[in-house]
């Protein structure tokens, strides 16, 4: 089976970001990340015998500055998160009429 | 009198914050992305603008931000954007917490005449009395049931077959009216049963106690007697006379049906549906099978991918909204319950959406044997041997069950918001988690979202939705946010195990 | 027909101080309601007979026209304004050093207000109230003995000012003192609910009233909108948060929304806004705008003509009315909204400001229609407003 290849600029993103990248497509593919000294590549086995997708490296690029953008986002915005479901789980609750 | 202009109040200069968000690419089309806050409220943006957006670079006054502003997805500080709202919003979408399990299901017994090789209930012949549930069991439920702390409870009866212990039916019926007196609980009933060879007797049962009728109608005559088999070979035919004479008895209203969908099944959805006209039903059920009880030994001859289903439902959502449009009015279950979470504050708290799970937390199993589960699933795998969640017997304080290690195992997998794979997906305040189904199909708790049947269905569903609202026509989005929308007529029983 | 709220009058032998008093006829004297020493008996209309048996009660005074006879020696008024203006069961003040006499409370009128104060902490662009930084406490407890005075069945009372929560606990004395003397009357206060931001506050109201409800302000579903509109940095976050200190206070909530035109803009987001995260109100008012007051001076910028909103009365209203949340429309003459939106419409300009145009007169619908505010001009005019001379059904 061949492996299909894709190389990540490591300046943009990290070893973390890649690896839940590939995390999805784990019940499709054999997935294995290789630190190379100028970027990081990802390399994916189909598990299966499918005709292999030749959208795959377009769709898997995506979801990598997808998950890139969740790490930004998780950056501002974790701690707060917490904090407010506590808050709003402490509290007092909405009365009866609001959900019938 | 002086008045300030617009400007003296915008604060364009000060920039905003973001609020904990997540967001999914819009299969359909990947430029656009959904954005949800933490209480589940969203709204549908381009892909560029969010990434505009994390860097600080939209301007806080566009009609965008605004809107991300409105929903919580940004905040201008404190002293403008109050978050009371948000806190609001999220004690409102859990709100089904509050009150404890609201779904009560009493297995009066395992008997049953059907042989359906789908079969989630490890069944028992007709004669065997021996999976009756007893007096004593009958009592100490009954006991357990009032330990619980919701106001409203739903009490439905489940087997085998029901209406072969009847006695035990009407028995615990009597004993939580007694026991009510003084609790004065919101009490609702409702029995699941094949309604075939039903008595005068227990019609004036129902009529009296308000009862709703929940029953199995897989389709046409030929699917629903192929999928559903018992001597005489007639199970459509003594369903139809069922329903008919509830419906006289008890009102059109009382009665709601549900099919499960076998690989015969997903050959016909039209034919499906149209049974569901035929018969005068305003609700249908689009039940995928589940991998428990008989369906796991007949898998080879009777499972599907999750794929089939999706074609399936599709072909069938087609029909059932051309039906609408016709000027029938019919909704699909699921599909509504889907469309509640997404179009809606609040959440009906139906166990397979719903975090933390509903398995014990939203619904209780009481077996004919005394033995007491957090959902069928779980009793399922018992039955097939796998105790891992019997959560305790009716013997027992409830506080003693809430103890125990299996209920331990279900909080500690209960939460979709902790487990990887949900935690960062869009949808998560409006989805759930499941524990069993996951453990009975991966052998493991938490799951592999990746390859999560569970997950993909969920998705799929939302997916479908979302992109039916976005393309439909007036018409048909008034349709689909119907079915979202709480009325005063008839709704569908949903808590159907 | 605009009934007017005061007038001058011929005041002979009342005390030189300001005092409340009951209008009583005989029909209410003869059902025994009479708190006779608080009350003047209307003598006008009275059957010319030896009235001295009921004269020679003590009265407070009388009230007279140039037909009647008064006992000599008794205060008596005279009023010069129109005759019916003062009836039986209204409360008049009687305000011996201007000769005047003011109708605080009117029987069967549909605006009966208890104006609390003059003070505000808004300065709403369209405000028909224009707030006076004055010291006027003494008002409570003229509204105390007021409310006395109001029939035991007076279906409905509101309390406006200004902003009533500025009396703080007066306020609540006030609505406790309503609760004792007319507990079958529903009582609506409105207030732009930012005191409530403060949950102690919010709670000194819960179980006080059994008919207490509250009518509050939202101009938008953003800081921004609802600021510029109140003029007042911080008041929608004040008011969100009142709004849920009353809820959890167990209080009863309407949202009033003055159409002004940047507010109809988002409109639509506005009531998306309310469902998703104020489920618990009881009712939304849409309120065409009053031409009076600040009103007047930020026409510019508030005025839109009914008719450019019906796109966005149609979208909100039909969500309002899907989501199960109660929604009317006030103040807009029905030949300028869609005749889709006419069942949503309430008759509410009370009655001594509402009045018709002379167009009105041969209007099919004209008894449905609330008609203008009395002093309605050219320019607050729809141009849509015209007779409407068939209905289709």
């Amino acid at each position: 089976m061949d492996a299909i290849e894709i190389s990540f600029d490591c300046q943009f993103f990290s070893v973390d970001v890649l690896a839940r990248t590939a995390h999805r497509y784990t019940a499709d593919y054999f997935v294995e990340l290789i630190a190379m000294p100028d970027c990081l590549q990802v390399r994916l086995i189909a598990k299966s015998l499918s005709p292999s997708d030749p959208m795959l490296a377009a769709r898997f690029r995506n979801d990598a500055l997808d998950d890139r953008l969740r790490a930004q986002i998780a950056e501002c915005t974790a701690e707060l998160q917490a904090t407010l479901i506590r808050a709003a789980l402490a509290e007092a609750w909405p009365s009866a009429r609001s959900a019938e | 009198m002086k008045f300030l202009p617009p400007e003296a109040f915008a604060k364009r200069q000060e920039g905003y914050r973001l609020l904990p968000m997540r967001f999914r690419r819009l299969p359909w089309d990947t430029e656009r992305v959904l954005v949800s806050s933490i209480s589940g409220d969203w709204l549908i943006m381009p892909r560029t603008m969010l990434d505009a957006l994390v860097d600080g670079a939209m301007d806080p006054g566009s009609v965008l931000a605004t809107d991300l502003e409105a929903r919580h997805l940004i905040t201008r500080g404190p002293l403008s954007t109050p978050l009371a709202p948000l806190l609001s919003q999220v004690r409102t979408r859990k709100r089904f917490l509050q009150a404890g399990p609201a779904l009560h299901l009493f297995v009066v017994s395992l008997r049953c005449h059907h042989t359906c090789n789908y079969c989630q209930v490890s069944r028992q012949d007709t004669a065997k009395t021996a999976f009756d549930m007893s007096g004593d069991v009958a009592e100490l439920a009954v006991e357990r049931l009032f330990e619980w702390p919701g106001h409203h409870l739903t009490i439905e009866f489940q087997g085998g077959e029901p209406l072969l212990h009847f006695g035990r039916v009407r028995d615990l019926t009597e004993r939580i009216l007694a026991r009510n007196e003084e609790q004065k609980r919101g009490l609702k009933f409702v029995l699941t049963s094949t309604l075939h060879d039903l008595t005068d007797e227990q019609l004036d049962f129902f009529a009296e106690h308000k009862f709703q009728l929940s029953t199995s109608l897989d389709g046409p005559e030929w699917l629903h007697d192929a999928n559903r088999p018992r001597p005489g070979r007639d199970s459509y035919r003594r369903t139809i006379e069922g329903i008919g004479r509830a419906r006289c008895a008890l009102g059109e209203d009382a009665i709601s049906a549900l099919t499960t969908l076998t690989q015969r099944s997903l050959s016909a959805p039209q034919e499906i549906v149209d049974e569901y006209r035929k018969q005068g039903l305003h609700s249908i059920f689009l039940r995928p099978l589940s991998p428990y009880g008989f369906a796991r030994r007949t898998a080879a001859r009777n499972s599907y991918p999750l794929a089939s289903f999706q074609t399936f439902y599709r072909k069938a959502l087609d029909h059932i909204l051309a039906i609408n449009r016709s000027g029938y009015a019919m909704k699909e279950v699921y599909g509504g319950l889907i469309l509640s979470q997404l179009l809606t504050p609040f959440s009906h708290g139906y166990v397979d959406l719903r975090s933390p799970t509903g398995g014990c937390l939203g619904a209780v199993v009481y077996d004919y044997d005394g033995q007491v589960y957090p959902s069928d699933e779980a009793r399922m795998l018992a039955a097939m041997g796998d105790t891992t969640f019997a959560i305790g017997r009716v013997e027992q304080p409830v506080a003693e069950w809430l103890d125990s290690p299996a209920m331990q195992r279900l909080l500690d997998s209960g939460v979709a918001e902790s487990l990887p794979g949900c935690s960062d997906c869009a949808f998560v305040p409006l989805c759930g988690a499941d524990p069993v189904d996951h453990y009975a199909r991966q052998g493991d708790l938490v799951g592999h979202r990746p390859s999560s049947d569970f997950c993909a269905k969920q998705i799929g569903f939302f997916d479908l939705m979302l992109q039916r609202l976005e393309l439909a026509d007036p018409e048909e989005r008034k349709i689909l946010e119907d079915w979202a929308l709480p009325e005063a007529s008839t709704k569908a029983h949903v808590e159907v195990a | 027909m605009s009934l007017a709220l005061a007038s001058r009058a011929v005041l002979t032998n009342w005390p030189s101080h300001s005092g409340q008093y009951k209008v009583t006829g005989l029909l209410d004297f003869s059902s025994g309601n009479a708190a006779i020493e608080r009350s003047v008996l209307d003598l006008r209309g009275l059957p010319e007979c030896d009235l001295e048996a009921l004269t020679s009660l003590p009265w407070m005074g009388f009230l007279a026209n140039h037909q009647t006879r008064v006992p000599p020696g008794r205060a008596w008024m005279l009023l010069q304004g129109p005759p019916d203006m003062a009836r039986s069961g209204d409360v008049l003040e009687v305000q011996p050093v201007a000769s005047r006499v003011a109708i605080r409370y009117r029987r069967g009128g549909n605006g009966n207000v208890l104006f609390a104060t003059e003070r505000c902490d808004n300065y709403c662009l369209m405000c028909s109230q224009p707030p006076r930084q004055v010291a006027d406490g003494w008002r409570l407890s003229k509204l105390r003995e007021l409310v006395e005075l109001i029939d035991a069945d007076e279906v409905s009372l509101a309390i406006s000012g200004g902003e009533p929560t500025l009396l703080e606990q007066g306020l609540a004395d006030l609505v406790r003192h309503c609760a004792v003397h007319l507990p079958r009357t529903q009582l609506h206060v409105l207030s732009n609910g930012r005191a409530f931001s403060d949950p102690a506050y919010a709670n000194s109201f819960a179980g006080i009233h059994p008919r207490l409800s509250w009518g509050i302000p939202l101009y938008g579903d953003n800081f921004a909108l609802h600021d510029y509109v109140v003029q007042r940095v911080g008041a929608f976050a004040e008011t969100l948060r009142g709004l849920y200190a009353l809820e959890r206070a167990g209080q009863r909530v309407e949202i009033r929304v003055v159409l002004v035109k940047p507010t109809v803009e988002r409109l639509a987001a506005l009531a998306r806004f309310i469902y998703h995260n104020l489920p618990f109100v009881d009712h939304v008012a849409l309120m065409g705008i009053e031409p009076i007051g600040f009103a007047k001076a930020n026409r510019e910028a508030l005025w839109i003509d009914p008719v450019d909103m019906a796109a966005a009365l149609l979208d909100s209203v039909r969500y309002l009315n899907r989501h199960l949340i109660p929604v009317s429309l006030y103040n807009l003459p029905l030949c300028t909204i869609p005749r889709e939106l006419w069942p949503f419409t309430k008759r509410s300009i009370s009655d001594w400001k509402q009045d018709y145009l002379p167009e009105c007169a041969s209007c099919v619908v004209k008894e449905q229609c609330g008609g203008f505010f009395s002093w309605v001009t050219d320019e607050w005019r729809s141009r849509s407003v015209k007779s409407i001379s068939e209905v289709c059904r």
